[in-house]
C-alpha cells in the first residue's frame, strides 16, 4: 500500500472532527447568527414593512444576511486555525514524518479546511433562515425564502466561507505562527482595509473593487455593513473572481513556504 | 576492528558528509556514521552539537546543505511509505493538549496504515492503556514520551530514532525506556538514539557516535571506547570519562 492522497485526508479529517475548540466555534457561531438574525429582522420589518413588487425580496434578503457579515472572520480563522494548529501543537513533525510530499499536505489540509467551511456555511444559512422565516412568519409577511435574490444570497455566502478559509489557510502557512496569523488577518480585516475603502472610496477610486473585504462583501450581495461605504459593490461573479484571485495568491504564498522552509 | 564492524552497504542508517548551514552558520559541519542492524547505537554529545539538526535532517524535516543520509538504502522521505520503515520520536510533547491518546493515535493511523487493534496493542505495549481516553494535556512528561513512543510505532517500523527521549523522565521513566529499548533491539530492532546525558545511556548502548561542535569525534562499539579511555573519577572508565578525554584530545590537535 502506497500512502496516498486519503490517507492523509484521513488524517486531516481526524484532526478537525476530533477537535472541541473547532466544535465550540461551530456551536457559538450558530448562537450568535441566530441573535444576529433576530436583531437584523426586528429592525428591517420595523422600519420598511414589504409589498409585493419585484424590489422587496432584495430588500427581504437584508433578513438573510446575518452569515455575510461574519463569514470574512469566522472563515479566515478556521482556515488560519488548520493550517497553524499542528505548528502551534509540535504535530508538524508528525504529519511531515507520514506524509513527506508536502504538497500533499497542504493539498489535503485545502480540502478539509474548504469542506467544513462549506459545512459551517451551509449550518450558518440553515440556522439564520430559520430565525428569519419566523419573523417573517410572525410579522405575518411572505416567507422569500425562495425567491431568487435571497436564494442567489444564501448561495454565494456558501461560496464565501470556502474562499475566505482558503484565504486563512494560505496566510496560516505562510506566518506559521497562529497569534501573528491570527492578528495580521483581523488587523487587515477590521482597521486597514476599511479605513482605505472609505478614503478611496470617497474619491470612488476603482482599486477599492479589488480589496478582498470589498471583493468579499460584492460576492455576497452586501451585508448589512457594506452600505456605510461609498464605493458601490460589484456583481457577485465580479467580486467572487476577485477574492478567488486572493485565495489563489495566499495558497501559493503558503505553497512556497510549505515546500521551501525546514519544518519546524 | 572486528570485520562486522566495518560500515555496509546494507547497514540501515549510513549518513555521509552531513552539513547543515543556518543563515551562514554551521550548525553540523561533517556529520559520517552507520548504524548497525539489530543494535543500539548512541548519538552523543553536549547540548548545541547538532544531535537534533542531525535527525531532522536525516528524516527530511530540514534540508541538509550537502551530504546524504540514506535510510534502508534511500533518503527517507523517498521511501514508499516512510512511518513504516523509521518510527521517530523528536518532540515528545508533539501531540494536540486536547487530544486523548487513543484520538492522537488514530490522527496518524492512517498514515502507517495502522488499524484499531494495532492501535490497542501499541497502548498496552506502552502501558498506556488505562490511560487511552485521558487527555494528553493532563499527562505526565514519562505518558507523552510512551505516547511518542507508541505513535513511532504505528506504522510497525524496524527502525527507531529518538532525540533526548530521556529529557525530563524521572528514574522510573528512565529504566522502562532502557528495558523498552534492549527488548526492541534484541526483536530485530535497530535504533539511533540521541542524548546529552551520557550516563543515562551507557547502560544500554551498543554502538556510541559522539559530537561536538557539529562533527563526529568518534564512532565505534562501547566496550571498545571504554577499553581505549584512562579511568575517571570513578576509578574506571566511563562513558564520560572517555567523551572528555576525547574532547581534550580534539582540542589539542587543533
Amino acid at each position: 500500500m502506497k500512502p496516498s492522497l486519503s490517507a492523509q485526508l484521513v488524517s486531516e479529517y481526524r484532526k478537525i472532527m476530533t477537535w472541541r475548540v473547532w466544535w465550540y466555534l461551530v456551536g457559538v457561531l450558530l448562537v450568535v447568527l441566530a441573535g444576529l438574525t433576530a436583531l437584523i429582522s426586528q429592525i428591517a420589518l420595523s422600519s420598511s414593512p414589504f409589498g409585493n413588487g419585484a424590489d422587496d425580496a432584495g430588500n427581504a434578503s437584508v433578513l438573510f444576511s446575518a452569515p455575510t457579515l461574519v463569514a470574512p472572520m469566522v472563515a479566515i480563522t478556521v482556515g488560519i486555525l488548520v493550517a497553524t494548529r499542528d505548528y502551534r501543537n509540535g504535530t508538524a513533525t508528525l504529519t511531515f514524518l507520514g506524509e513527506p510530499r508536502r504538497n500533499r499536505v497542504l493539498a489535503s489540509k485545502i480540502v478539509v479546511a474548504a469542506a467544513a467551511n462549506i459545512l459551517l456555511a451551509a449550518l450558518s444559512v440553515i440556522v439564520s433562515a430559520g430565525v428569519a422565516v419566523a419573523f417573517l412568519v410572525a410579522a405575518g409577511e411572505q416567507l422569500w425564502l425562495w425567491s431568487s435574490p435571497v436564494q442567489a444570497k444564501l448561495g454565494w455566502t456558501v461560496i464565501a466561507f470556502m474562499l475566505w478559509s482558503l484565504i486563512g489557510l494560505g496566510i496560516g502557512e505562510l506566518v506559521r505562527n497562529q497569534f501573528g496569523a491570527l492578528l495580521s488577518a483581523f488587523g487587515y480585516l477590521l482597521a486597514i482595509e476599511p479605513a482605505l475603502r472609505m478614503m478611496l472610496g470617497m474619491g470612488n477610486i476603482r482599486l477599492v473593487d479589488f480589496f478582498p473585504g470589498s471583493a468579499g462583501d460584492s460576492l455576497v450581495g452586501g451585508t448589512p455593513m457594506s452600505g456605510m461605504y461609498p464605493r458601490d459593490l460589484q456583481d457577485p461573479v465580479q467580486g467572487g473572481l476577485v477574492l478567488a484571485a486572493f485565495a489563489a495568491i495566499a495558497l501559493a504564498l503558503g505553497w512556497v513556504r510549505i515546500t521551501r522552509s525546514d519544518v519546524p | 576492528m572486528l570485520p562486522s564492524d566495518e560500515p555496509h552497504h546494507h547497514d540501515p542508517v549510513v549518513v555521509t558528509a552531513l552539513r547543515k548551514t543556518y543563515s551562514s552558520v554551521d550548525a553540523v559541519r561533517d556529520i559520517t556514521f552507520t548504524v548497525r542492524r539489530g543494535q543500539i547505537t548512541g548519538l552523543l554529545g553536549p547540548n548545541g552539537a547538532g544531535k537534533t539538526t542531525t535527525l531532522r535532517s536525516m528524516l527530511g524535516l530540514s534540508k541538509p546543505t550537502a551530504g546524504t543520509a540514506l535510510i534502508e538504502g534511500r533518503p527517507f522521505t523517498t521511501h514508499r511509505h516512510p512511518v513504516r520503515v523509521v518510527g521517530a520520536v523528536l518532540d515528545a510533547s508533539g501531540a494536540a493538549p486536547g487530544h486523548s491518546a487513543i484520538e492522537h493515535l488514530r490522527t496518524y493511523a492512517p498514515l502507517a496504515g495502522a488499524d484499531d487493534a494495532r492501535i490497542q496493542t501499541l497502548l498496552a505495549e506502552v502501558d498506556l492503556t488505562k490511560a487511552a481516553r485521558l487527555r494528553v494535556g493532563k499527562f505526565s512528561l514519562g505518558m507523552k514520551q510512551r505516547l511518542a513512543i507508541a505513535t513511532a510505532l504505528l506504522g510497525d517500523p524496524k527502525i527507531l530514532i529518538l532525540d533526548e527521549p530521556g529529557n525530563g523522565l524521572d528514574p522510573q521513566g528512565m529504566a522502562w525506556l532502557r528495558r523498552f529499548l534492549r527488548s526492541y533491539a534484541d526483536g530485530g530492532g535497530t535504533v539511533l538514539v540521541s542524548s546529552h546525558l551520557l550516563t543515562e545511556l551507557e547502560q544500554v548502548v551498543d554502538h556510541v557516535v559522539l559530537i561536538a561542535s557539529g562533527v563526529v569525534i568518534h564512532e565505534g562499539t562501547l566496550a571498545a571506547l571504554l577499553d581505549s579511555a584512562p579511568a575517571g573519577s570513578a576509578g574506571r572508565a566511563t562513558l564520560e570519562s572517555a567523551f572528555l578525554n576525547l574532547i581534550e584530545q580534539t582540542e589539542t590537535h587543533r
